[in-house]
């Protein structure tokens, strides 16, 4: 699991520090407040060796039709400084730390292109990623950068087993992600034998699901009549429900570092009375395949159906955390709360987010 | 749901509705505006509610005084102790005294903690409004009523004070059923002298 995080000069954020991550990691506060530069910032800690992730990244926010589109991950569109994202994940005792350089020349990348250049426009980036594990350092470099056939990704040819090894699995569904989205993700769960675990889940929500499979890239239920029918004729909250839980459930990682699913807006779609189902599937799911989950989300009732969740559970456990994003004059302040503290704002009607 | 993200510069954290109901009183007789006063529970809640109130509030950020109610029960002492210890764990200034603020050196928010009913070792809200109602003629009919009662039944009310600060309130003009909304309704003496350990105390929440 990731346990910490801190971001420089990404986005809108000069500079976060966020300590103290847990099995369940949920990020609330104002618009604006930087909540899915956040997710954004742990996608590329979990991944810092895959620079393409960006391209997600992009579309996720459907700039992909816009030309200076990279630009837009830098703080205040400076092309000299650099993006720094650092954490440590204890588990492995590692100590990450990747610095995105901005580059303005397409000789870097490409001595022999003449590619006309425009002074001062970013070309791409250079993922400097260093690693220190058991006092030993390790490094690898990889780039993003746009030529004149578009964007191409190059990754170093070889890699340091350590930082092989300390791989996560990670899975971003952004707020606009829909059904289609999760047919890859049902594909690999079909393929590694869990369908049965993900319906065993989606009955507690809809008990009349019998079957899933993928038919033709669309994916059909059994609910007992005399034909499969489409998941998408289902309620929104089982589609929804279906899809986060699915994506969960892919991004099960194998022996090594374990799964990262990062979920924005979570409760989106979702009735009041649908999100306490949500969470149960969430945690119980996420606990069984070993998945971190950070979410973000707007809404009062879905912390609240997340601590309830949580407390029904009666464990002495502490693996849940809330984390509101404060943003005023540029500075970002976070303050966290367990579920305690959680209950007990609730318990005085107190304002969280 | 409240939604106030203006943080005011002046906290109170008293021990439930009533209280709360109490303060606005007396403070508004006091003419001390601008305090934002909350319920952060009983001996049972405290513990997490004083933390959940730090971070509503982002962590008392430009809060110049906090001020922490407390009932005293068995033990004034025991009692002050107790918020000293919680008030240690969430790194804040802490008042070397019952009833008085931390000095400006210490850092802000100035942190006081009086334990109720101020100047005696034991008791609760009820015991000082029964002292502020002690002139009352009525009071004086309900405190022989209850003592009689208690002397004579087999299973005598558990809390004296509250039985009393509730026949006292029975016996006004408009029947409320807890002391603070008494307090609203001007049932208690807030000109008598036993007020003059928490008026002292209250008087320090002026910002600056």
């Amino acid at each position: 699991m990731l346990n910490n995080i801190t971001i420089d000069n990404f986005r809108a954020i000069k500079h976060i520090e966020i300590d103290d991550f847990r099995r369940i990691n949920l990020f609330v506060g104002k618009n604006n407040c930087g909540k899915t530069s956040i997710l954004e910032g742990l996608y590329l800690l979990a991944a810092p060796t895959k620079p393409d992730i960006l391209l997600d990244m992009i579309w996720q926010r459907e700039l992909h039709k816009v030309s200076d589109n990279l630009s837009f991950f830098l703080h205040n569109l400076d092309i000299t400084t650099n993006i720094e994202i650092r954490g440590e994940v204890l588990s492995l005792s590692e100590l990450r730390n990747l610095i995105i350089i901005p580059k303005t020349s397409i000789k870097f990348f490409e001595q022999n292109n003449d590619y006309p250049e425009v002074s001062n426009a970013l070309v791409g980036f250079v993922f400097d990623y260093r690693m220190e594990k058991e006092q030993k350092y390790y490094n690898t470099e990889s780039y993003i950068y746009k030529n004149d056939k578009g964007i191409i990704v190059k990754h170093a040819d070889t890699v340091a087993d350590p930082i092989d090894k300390g791989k996560f699995y990670v899975r971003f569904f952004a707020s606009n992600s829909d059904l289609n989205s999760m047919v890859g993700a049902f594909d690999r769960i079909q393929v590694r034998k869990l369908t049965g675990r993900l319906i065993k889940v989606l009955k507690k929500i809809e008990p009349s699901i019998e079957s899933l499979v993928n038919v033709g890239n669309v994916i059909y239920c059994d609910v007992g009549l005399n034909k499969l029918i489409p998941l998408g004729v289902m309620g929104d909250g089982v589609i929804r429900i279906f899809s986060i839980v699915a994506m969960i459930v892919d991004s099960r990682g194998e022996k090594g570092a374990g799964g990262i699913a990062l979920i924005d807006e979570i409760e989106k779609g979702l009735h009041y009375s649908a999100l306490r189902d949500l969470w149960d599937a969430v945690y119980e799911i996420a606990k069984e395949f070993d998945v971190q989950v950070f979410a973000t989300t707007h809404s009062m009732e879905c912390i609240q159906a997340l601590a309830e969740s949580y407390s029904a559970r009666n464990t002495e456990d502490d693996e849940i955390r809330m984390y509101r994003i404060e943003r005023e004059n540029g500075i970002f302040d976070v303050i966290d709360y367990n579920n305690n503290l959680i209950m007990a704002s609730l318990d005085s009607n107190w304002e969280m987010r | 749901m409240e939604s106030d993200k203006i943080v005011s510069k002046i906290i109170l954290a008293v021990e439930g509705k009533d209280e709360k109901n109490f303060f606005e009183a007396l403070l508004k007789h006091m003419g001390i505006e601008g305090c934002e006063i909350n319920d952060v529970g009983g001996k049972d809640q405290f513990s997490n509610k004083l933390p959940a109130l730090k971070k509503k509030t982002t962590n008392f950020k430009g809060v110049q005084f906090l001020g922490i109610i407390r009932d005293a029960e068995e033990s004034a002492e025991n009692t002050f102790r107790s918020v000293i210890n919680i008030l240690q764990t969430l790194k804040f200034p802490t008042p070397d005294k019952m009833n008085q603020f931390t000095s400006p050196e210490k850092g802000t928010p100035a942190v006081g903690i009086y334990i109720m009913p101020g100047n005696a070792d034991s008791g609760m809200l009820e015991d000082l409004c029964l002292m502020l109602a002690k002139d009352h003629h009525a009071c004086q009919c309900v405190e022989r009523f209850i003592d009689g009662c208690a002397e004579a039944l087999q299973q005598p009310p558990k809390n004296i004070p509250k039985a009393k600060a509730q026949a006292y309130l029975a016996i006004m003009p408009d029947i409320v059923n807890s002391v603070g909304l008494g307090a609203q309704r001007g049932y208690w003496n807030f000109g008598s002298d036993e007020l003059d350990g928490l008026r002292g105390f209250l008087g320090n929440l002026k910002k600056t």
